[in-house]
């Protein structure tokens, strides 16, 4: 939590250390997003696993990743060198998988299945100097955010087993490409006509945990390492 | 002269709307089953459209058959049918209903339907104008059908176990002109009868049966149904099968001995971060 916090202030800090700039920019009213990426959740990290066996996840739900996708809204809050906004989003992943009969332990034809609903609210601070004073269409990012993520466990039969949330946090950054340089005429005429300032490519890494901080009654929906994420961004 | 006026006549015919042009009669049911044939609670109802127009003292007349389509104009009783009991109907406007109650054994019984083939039903109505004359002004026609063989059994039944349940599949019989559209599964308690379950399922050969009982023994047998109603005899052999109990996500997480207990847990730590959020929009909203 701590490491998360600190995250948060130096982007704070980031953003307050250029105010001589701020009077030279257009301070934004925010953004919108829609990413999507692949997502494992680290749950079977808990069992110390002999050789040979897997964990719950991987005996229910096999090894591969499932798409996350993701939609967030951010309002700017102030303007230096880049913006600095207070974001929440929302997102959806679902795995399904077949239970296992529990007196031999073979795949049997019942699904079961995995819900996510995972709710954040972040800061994140956009470097745009980089296109709007350099003219360079890359722009980089960064972002710290709270998460909950809101699950439903179901099982055989679609029979609902357990429901709940598991709170955590996450920090990491990302590069945002600037389509405005393919039609800068275009541009103009979508912010004249939306609002629409800066339409981005995104590629993001972040780092997550998600385990209630360190619970332990808690198990560890954290990616099973980075998380990458593409999408689109609009800034407003 | 009269070649010519003969001429005219039947190419200015169609225009002049002294053309025949049949109308269609809407039969509700339209697929009978065996049990039509005997029913006198479930009825019948007939709707006909005429392209005539209405004057008064028209009459139509309702004929029904098992053998011919064809819905002639000129009088008399058409070959193959027989007229429904109501007789001349007063022809009150161009769309109109069968008066009375028209009970579905007698819909069959007039239709010569001798029940014990698949046929067809065929409704003739004519449009008689005021003193009949030798050609009515208009036809109406439609049909329906009677299907009194079930559809064929099902082959190749085969029962997985479920929680509480059996996953079933099976597949149609031999094609013998009757489509099945549903089929009904039956799961019968092995040495007591009276612990059973039957699911009917509608156009696809593999369902789970649920609401049984896990460690014991059921026979499972499939019948199929036509559009009519019509049920094949069961599956045979029966396929036994018997439900166990399924471990889902949750119940392997659990006797793994995982930690996480489910509910809204958050500690300390998660209350506190949210706690910020609300006062960081909170001074927002005061500073804008």
């Amino acid at each position: 939590m701590s490491r998360a916090l600190l995250a948060a202030a130096a982007l704070s800090l980031l953003a307050a250390a250029a105010p001589a700039q701020a009077a030279e920019r257009e301070a934004g009213l925010g953004s919108f997003e829609f990413q999507m990426g692949q997502y494992r959740p680290d749950i079977d990290s808990e069992f110390l696993l002999p050789a040979g066996t897997v964990g719950p996840w991987e005996s229910s739900f096999g090894t591969s990743r499932r798409w996350l996708f993701k939609l967030r809204g951010g309002k700017a809050l102030f303007s230096g060198y880049g913006t600095l906004e207070l974001g929440g989003g929302v997102g959806y992943m679902q795995a399904n998988g077949h239970g296992r009969f529990a007196s031999s332990g073979a795949v049997s034809q019942e699904r079961t299945s995995f819900k996510l609903l995972p709710l954040a609210v972040d800061l994140t601070y956009r470097l745009d100097f980089v296109w709007e004073k350099l003219g360079v269409p890359v722009i980089p990012y960064g972002r710290a955010a709270v998460i909950r993520d809101v699950w439903w466990v179901t099982g055989a039969g679609g029979k609902a087993s357990k429901s709940g949330a598991t709170n955590g946090w996450s920090w990491g950054g990302g590069l945002a490409l600037v389509l405005d340089f393919i039609d800068p005429v275009l541009t103009r005429e979508l912010d004249r006509d939306t609002g629409i300032k800066h339409t981005l490519l995104t590629f993001e890494v972040q780092k997550e945990k998600v385990d209630d901080f360190g619970s332990k009654k808690s198990w560890n929906l954290s990616n099973d390492g980075p998380m990458m994420t593409f999408g689109f961004a609009f800034a407003f | 002269m009269l070649r010519r006026l003969a001429l005219l006549v039947a190419l200015l015919g169609p225009a002049t709307g002294l053309a025949q042009s049949a109308g269609t009669v809407q039969i509700t049911p339209s697929s009978f089953g065996k049990t039509a044939c005997t029913s006198t609670a479930d009825t019948v109802t007939l709707t006909w459209t005429s392209s005539a127009t209405i004057a008064t003292g028209d009459v139509y007349r309702v004929y029904v058959s098992s053998t011919s389509a064809t819905c002639p104009t000129a009088s008399g009783t058409p070959a193959g049918y027989a007229q429904l009991a109501a007789g001349d109907i007063a022809a009150t406007a161009q769309t109109q209903s069968y008066p009375g109650t028209l009970t579905q054994a007698d819909f069959l019984t007039a239709a010569g339907a001798n029940c014990t083939a698949n046929a067809t039903i065929y409704v003739c109505v004519q449009h008689w104008a005021t003193g009949g004359g030798s050609t009515a002004k208009a036809t109406a026609t439609g049909s329906a059908k009677l299907e009194v063989l079930p559809p064929p059994v099902p082959v190749n039944v085969a029962v997985a176990p479920g929680d509480s349940a059996l996953f079933v599949s099976w597949a149609d019989g031999t094609a013998n002109g009757v489509a099945a559209v549903s089929y009904n599964v039956t799961a019968v308690a092995q040495g007591n009868p009276a612990d059973f379950q039957t699911k009917n399922f509608v156009g696809r050969t593999n369902n789970r049966i649920d609401q049984l009982t896990n460690g014991t023994t059921y026979d499972v047998t499939v019948t199929s149904l036509s559009s009519g109603g019509n049920e094949s005899l069961p599956s045979s052999p029966a396929v036994s099968g018997t439900p166990q109990p399924v471990n889902g996500f949750w119940e392997q997480y659990t006797a793994d001995s995982g930690r996480e207990q489910g509910g809204c847990a958050g500690g300390p730590a998660g209350a506190l971060s949210l706690l910020g959020v609300a006062l960081a929009l909170r001074g927002l909203r005061r500073r804008s």
